[in-house]
Order: C-alpha cells, then sequence, then structure tokens
C-alpha cells in the first residue's frame, strides 16, 4: 500500500501523515500540489494546515490547484481518500464531500485532546473499531463547525456517513459531527487529528488503528461494500 | 475592459462569528441602535469583456467555481460605471 501525501504550501500536517503511514507499515511519498498524477498510488492523504494561507476561504485555492484533478480521479478508482482538518476542508470545498467548515461557534480556536465516538465501524476506515467506540484525537482548529442544509444532514443519517461525533460538541457541528464519509465509503473527511495521536506517551494512540485499517485498505473495504 | 466589484456574503442562515463579534463591540461603543452585522467580502477585478452577457456568465462562472462557495455564502456583482473606476 503506497499512499500519496498532499502538500500545499501551507500544509504543516504533512510529516505526521507521513510517519503514520510509514508507522503502521505502509509506504509514503509527498506530492506537490502542481502535480497532475496520482496513478502511481493505492491511496490519498491530504493533511491539515493553511494551505495558501486560509486566503479566501479555508481550503478555496487547493480545491483548484493542479493536483485536485487526480485526487477526483483517485476518488472515483475507488481508492482511499483520508482529509484531516484543512484536508477536509478542502475535500467539502471540491465537492467530494457535502457541507462545508465555518467558524467554531464559540469564536475561539481550540487545540485540545478531544473525546470522539466512532459512530459507523463499518467503514474500510473503522472496520476494527468496537461499534461507538470512543477515542481520543486532538483537535486544532478555528474552522471546524460543520454546516450543512437540514436535507444534507437526513441524508447523511440516513446513508450512514457520519463516522465520527464529538462527545462534548466543540466547535458548533451540527450533529455533533466530526467527520463523515462520502456514499460511496472511500473517501473520508475528520478535523480531529489521528495522525496526532500515535504515542501513548503523548497522550493517545487511538489514531494508530485508523491507518492501520486504510493499510489494509482492498481487505476492509470489500468486507464492507 | 470593465471593473467589477463582486460582494460575498454568508447566508443568513449561517452564524457569522465576526458580525457577532461587532455586534459585540459597537455595543461596547454605546451604539446600541446598531445590530444585526453581517461581515462579507469584496473583490474587485477588470475583465477584458464588453458584453454584458459574456460578462456575466465569466463572473457567475468563477464565483461558482472559487470566489464563493455556495453551500454557505451567495454573491452579488455589479459592472462599476467607468466615471468611478
Amino acid at each position: 500500500m503506497k499512499f500519496a501525501v498532499v502538500r500545499f504550501p501551507g500544509s504543516n500536517c504533512d510529516r505526521d501523515l507521513y510517519n503514520a503511514a510509514v508507522k503502521v507499515g505502509a509506504k509514503a511519498e509527498y506530492v506537490d500540489y502542481r502535480e497532475t498524477s496520482l496513478d502511481d498510488f493505492d491511496g490519498v492523504l491530504i493533511p491539515g494546515g493553511f494551505s495558501f494561507g486560509d486566503y479566501l476561504r479555508t481550503g478555496a485555492m487547493a480545491g483548484v490547484a493542479p493536483i485536485t484533478k487526480s485526487i477526483k480521479k483517485a476518488a472515483d478508482e475507488d481508492k482511499p481518500v483520508l482529509g484531516i482538518c484543512n484536508g477536509f476542508q478542502i475535500l467539502t470545498e471540491i465537492g467530494l464531500l457535502p457541507g462545508a467548515l465555518i467558524h467554531n461557534t464559540g469564536h475561539t480556536f481550540i487545540s485540545r485532546n478531544e473525546s470522539l465516538k466512532i459512530v459507523n465501524n463499518n467503514t474500510g476506515f473503522t472496520k476494527n473499531h468496537a461499534e461507538n467506540e470512543d477515542v481520543v484525537y486532538p483537535i486544532a482548529h478555528g474552522e471546524g463547525c460543520y454546516y450543512c442544509t437540514d436535507e444534507t444532514y437526513e441524508e447523511l443519517k440516513d446513508n450512514n456517513q457520519i463516522i465520527l461525533t464529538y462527545n462534548e460538541n466543540p466547535n458548533g457541528s451540527i450533529g455533533d459531527i466530526a467527520g463523515i464519509i462520502n456514499k460511496r465509503g472511500n473517501v473520508l473527511g475528520m478535523m480531529p487529528h489521528p495522525e496526532r495521536a500515535l504515542e501513548a506517551v503523548l497522550g493517545s494512540d487511538d489514531g494508530l488503528r485508523l491507518f492501520e485499517n486504510i493499510k489494509s485498505w482492498e481487505e476492509n473495504h470489500d468486507t464492507v461494500r | 475592459m470593465k471593473k467589477i466589484e463582486l460582494i460575498i456574503t454568508l447566508q443568513t442562515q449561517v452564524l457569522d462569528t465576526q458580525g457577532e463579534a461587532l455586534d459585540r463591540a459597537v455595543k461596547d461603543i454605546g451604539h446600541d441602535e446598531i445590530s444585526n452585522i453581517r461581515v462579507g467580502k469584496v473583490l474587485y477585478f477588470d475583465i477584458d469583456e464588453t458584453d454584458t452577457d459574456k460578462i456575466d456568465e465569466i463572473v457567475k462562472s468563477m464565483s461558482e467555481r472559487l470566489f464563493a462557495n455556495t453551500v454557505i455564502e451567495t454573491y452579488n456583482y455589479k459592472i462599476l460605471d467607468e466615471e468611478t473606476v
């Protein structure tokens, strides 16, 4: 399993994501946002940070970068695509995931360990978690309030697209949403940082299993389809 | 060549935290008569086109693709008079 870690100007979790992939025994390579192909990769990781300085809107500029078409192609080819934090914002901007991320309702930037619930373990990303299992991942965002229309929210619920929720909603997200997948189940966007939860000594290693899941993508994704 | 003024605002049902903070600030100054502040963005740009239909097509296309996120924002534009440029 070889992952592309897409790097935009202003990405700052790229090395953590690279480290996460390597730690679970997968291969990883950085790919510049000006590249136009991801054909050599089995999966795509879009890191957190502040791509293009969050100019105009979070993820707006990254959403029209040359690499974007290849990210959409990889998603069409049923490869796993994981966007974390700014990566989630980018996935909503390019339309691979519904809704948008807006300013936290409490106005502040929040950086801390957060208690979350895996509400759908029947996906290629969450297969080896128990249903409704609690995990701790750090969050670090100012614009992580998930927003969508009531209609979209009902659709997300009906299709079991909500994967991860906050146990105590920190940012005003509708339905306590922290992470969602697309209908097909191969594109996951989430605000919390599993790639920063790989060492128990640093607070949590709950993030490891998410990457272990994606490393065995073929096996895991196939069994839930 | 025409000059365009494009105004982007959050849709009314979307919480505007900047507007909320400003609402409090104007009250701190003592102006209770001001409320419901909404903060938007304004973009000015030149467009090498004179046909208004063509301008409409280009500005709308660019607004939908990049300038605005129509999930949370709305946009309006006008072609500025030559005198005001």
